[in-house]
């Protein structure tokens, strides 16, 4: 039988889009993009000021200026700049946070799906324990354990938050294990081993990376919340938390010191969510 | 016992269950699912398993998978008994969601030629699992699909095919499928009942379950049903396969 | 009550109660659906739509009870009545639904809420329209459709009862109010084989003006006055079910009925290729690519419904889907090459 050449090719022929591309498609994804965009100006336009920690006492409480865009501090350190490598310092610590407890996640999570037994049941009971406790509380008590810094703040949040990541990664990772072609590769003798090397782990990562994006927002702001409680970033450093709590003595005097930082918050946590519901969408599983 | 009065081959059965009985336990009530099923298939046999949704005849599939263990009775495949799972591609499966059942990441030139990379066949490399993969698919009729594709790049139909590659890839001797017609439109399933058929010819044993009487009487030598926990013979079975065509082993 | 809304709500007039004219449907991601489909329902009968997966069967259905999806386009008229579906304003069509078309869904275990008894669910038909059913309605109406004892059933929850009842529950519902037309989504295609007949009996035997939207040609056309088969978005036959099941024009139909497996006539013929892509137009015959007929001005222009089918080779033709072939595809006439 001779078949008519076909223009019109089967319609289950679909063309695959770039990343970029389908995050600009999502509302979302175009307004996070944009407020990060701004974000990102912000920081670079303040990392590029030079020293935020040099102190000039004659310009202290200096309202917002053509010199000074953000006007400067109680100890007339320029803010703009502070905001930029403030926001180096909590974005970078907020991130590191994210990728170590996502890795832990992962690994813990996955062991715990797939082996049963003895092992998830100590590691799903811990989790639960640890869930238990509110992330801010949990991450007070390592750093009264260890004492405050860059350093320690990481480490405290990752375990604060390795116990939701955990959680969500077993659940994936048990849906994993009743896959059809897992069985499949099973039945067929493909070994445990490689079969979760090439299947579960891929699937279970990338759903546990879609879901763990949504929680860089709570990082970013649980950074900034202990460091105005003094026990994250420790002055001098700029941090966008500490900056809030050195404001609250003179914000009278000069409200900027409270509105700048604050605002930058707000506005990088909405971007950072946005993009992670924009992310959300495209991975509808 | 239920056997076939004259063996295809007039070999040794490929499958001997005897008294399989499954008892589910939860909250503390008990169902009993299967009682008391016995079955033999020899080579090249393909046995229906008619029911209804719920009668136990995925739980009777499951079994002879080695996926599941009887609470009693004896089963033996390929002549050895079936205490444990056999991770051996001496079983294969065949499921309802064809989509489901492929690695949505994978071309499916690497799902297909994936279990000859089973720790007990011999070594195959890339360019091999490729020449291996596009050959079958041109056999099957697929030669127009992309080996690179993806499942969601495919219909299915296609992916059904493709599962079924994938379970006679690496010559098991038992195909078990569940249902693999149930989500897929009538032409589109003619093509896969075919395709199993072809199958069937180099000496597998198929057992297929469906609530398809009409597909199973075209496609079968044995009827069963699964009523009440155990297996009824379905006569005049025989008499249909018999008058079946010879076919082509490829579609066009 | 139901009987004065019925009267109400177009009288059962010898009007035809559902009218399509020259129906286009395109969904927002371009894709288009139905492309071009007329055809009217008479009162009292019942319309076979059949066809398989994305052929536009459903969203056929689904326009004529005004649920597409926000932003799809649609040009041409649905007429339930007197109602332009198409576009009336949305309160007229929410009025309609109910009272003057009943819908049945495919899955029934879908179509009620499981924390709901059904005989509440049942009620929902009347409370949906502002009207307070008196006790015992749905126990009648259950009865009425064969539920035994359906004052002790009736309160209990979904998953107690089995498929095939859940659906004439669904049929109770649905003709609560005696509608004039009732649109079946598929509504066997979730039950069993064996219990599947019965459903359909259930729902000729309530009388009404019935679509029927299946892909089971075999099982529609033996309880369908008429019959229709959808391909890519089109109607390429449609007549007596009796007749296109015995004798069908369009290849299409051949084919689709020589896919059925049948005892005592071998494997089936598979159809082979996919339907087009419906995101593009659609250069000639949309089933061309696949068809054991085709020559090459099949490609050039597309048939418009003739004689029952929309071929352009009617006349030259003869399908003979009965007899199985020895190979897969249907018999060709004489001599025909391309």
């Amino acid at each position: 039988m001779t078949v008519a050449a076909d223009p019109n090719l089967s319609r289950y022929v679909t063309r695959r889009k770039s990343r970029g591309a389908t995050i600009l498609a999502t509302t979302s994804g175009r307004i996070g993009l944009l407020l990060s965009a701004v974000v990102i100006a912000v920081l670079i336009a303040g990392l590029v000021r030079g020293n935020p920690n040099s102190v000039h006492i004659a310009l202290r409480l200096h309202a917002p200026s053509l010199r000074y865009p953000f006007g400067t501090d109680e100890f007339g350190r320029d803010e703009l700049a502070r905001i930029g490598y403030g926001g180096l310092t909590s974005l970078s610590a907020a991130a590191l946070v994210l990728i170590i407890a996502t890795a832990a996640a992962l690994v813990l999570g996955t062991v715990a799906g797939l082996l049963g037994g003895l092992l998830d049941l100590v590691i799903a009971r811990t989790v639960d324990v640890l869930l238990a406790v509110p992330t801010i509380v949990l991450a007070l008590a390592v750093i009264g354990a260890l004492g405050p810094g860059f350093v320690h703040l990481v480490l405290a949040l990752s375990v604060a938050y390795i116990a939701w990541f955990t959680r969500m990664a077993r659940a994936f990772a048990l849906a994993s294990r009743r896959r059809d072609d897992v069985t499949a590769a099973r039945l067929a003798g493909v070994s445990w081993l490689r079969v979760v090397c090439s299947h579960v782990l891929p699937d279970v990562s990338t759903r546990l990376w879609v879901v763990s994006t949504l929680a860089l927002g709570d990082i970013i702001i649980s950074i900034a919340g202990l460091s105005f409680l003094g026990l994250g970033i420790q002055p001098p450093a700029a941090e966008w938390g500490a900056m809030l709590q050195q404001s609250l003595d003179s914000f009278v005097q000069a409200p900027w010191l409270l509105v700048i930082p604050g605002l930058t918050i707000i506005v990088t946590v909405a971007a950072v969510n946005l993009i992670a519901d924009a992310l959300r969408e495209m991975n509808p599983q | 016992m239920e056997r076939a009065p004259e063996s295809p081959s007039g070999a040794q059965p490929v499958i001997q269950a005897h008294d399989i009985r499954k008892v589910y336990r939860s909250r503390g009530r008990e169902e009993l699912v299967l009682d008391g099923v016995s079955l033999d298939v020899f080579p090249g046999e393909i046995v229906g398993i008619l029911g209804p949704s719920g009668c136990g005849k995925s739980t009777l599939l499951r079994i002879l998978l080695t996926l599941e263990q009887p609470t009693s009775g004896t089963l033996r495949i390929a002549g050895q008994p079936a205490h444990r799972p056999r991770h051996d591609g001496v079983v294969m499966p065949v499921f309802q969601n064809p989509t489901g059942s492929l690695d949505p990441r994978w071309p499916i030139w690497k799902t297909i030629t994936e279990p000859l990379v089973a720790a007990h066949q011999r070594r195959v490399n890339r360019r091999e699992r490729w020449r291996i993969a596009t050959e079958r698919l041109a056999r099957a009729g697929l030669a127009s699909i992309n080996p690179r594709a993806r499942p969601r790049q495919l219909s299915g139909g296609q992916c059904q095919r493709v599962a079924i590659l994938r379970a006679l890839v690496a010559e098991p001797k038992i195909l078990i499928a569940d249902e693999p017609t149930s989500a897929l439109d009538v032409s589109v399933g003619a093509g896969i009942l075919r395709l199993l058929a072809a199958a069937a010819q180099r000496d597998l044993a198929i057992v297929i379950a469906s609530h398809d009487r009409n597909a199973l009487r075209v496609l079968c030598h044995r009827l069963l049903e699964v009523r009440d926990g155990t297996l009824h013979t379905i006569p005049a079975a025989s008499e249909q396969a018999a008058a079946r065509p010879s076919l082509a082993p490829a579609e066009t | 009550m139901s009987r004065a809304n019925g009267q109400a709500n177009g009288q059962a007039g010898p009007g035809p109660v559902l009218r399509l004219t020259d129906l286009h449907i395109t969904y927002r991601t371009g894709v288009h659906a139905v492309r071009g489909v007329t055809f009217s329902l008479a009162p009292g009968k019942c319309l076979g739509l059949v066809g398989e997966s994305g052929c536009g069967k459903s969203t056929l259905a689904l326009a004529v009870l005004g649920l597409l999806p926000p932003k799809t386009t649609v040009g041409g008229s649905i007429l339930v009545g007197e109602t332009d579906v198409a576009c009336a304003p949305r309160r007229a069509v929410r009025a309609l639904r109910g009272t003057v078309v009943g819908f049945v869904a495919q899955d029934p275990m879908r179509s009620f809420d499981p924390l709901m008894c059904v005989a509440s669910s049942v009620e929902e038909a009347w409370r949906a329209k502002r009207i307070r059913p008196e006790p015992g309605t749905a126990a009648r109406v259950l009865e009425r459709l064969g539920i035994t004892d359906p004052q002790r059933r009736g309160r209990q929850l979904p998953h107690q009862w089995s498929g095939g009842m859940l659906q004439r529950a669904a049929i109770a519902a649905a003709s609560a109010h005696h509608p004039r037309l009732i649109v079946a989504d598929e509504p066997t295609t979730a039950i069993d084989a064996d219990r599947a007949e019965s459903i359909l009996a259930a729902i000729r035997a309530t009388g009404t003006t019935v679509l029927l939207v299946s892909h089971d040609l075999n099982l529609i056309g033996r309880y369908s006055d008429d019959v229709a088969i959808m391909y890519a978005g089109k109607i390429v036959e449609h007549g007596p079910a009796r007749r296109v099941l015995a004798r069908p024009r369009h290849p299409y139909t051949a084919a689709l009925l020589a896919a059925a497996p049948r005892p005592g006539h071998g494997l089936p013929a598979a159809l082979p290729g996919d339907p087009p892509r419906l995101d593009r137009p659609i250069q000639g015959c949309s089933f061309a690519p696949r068809c054991g007929f085709a020559v090459s001005r099949c490609t050039e222009a597309e048939p418009e419904l003739h004689d029952d089918a929309a071929c352009c080779r009617l006349a030259e033709i003869e399908l003979t889907p009965l007899a199985r072939p020895a190979g897969p595809g249907v018999r060709r006439a004489g001599g025909a090459s391309t």
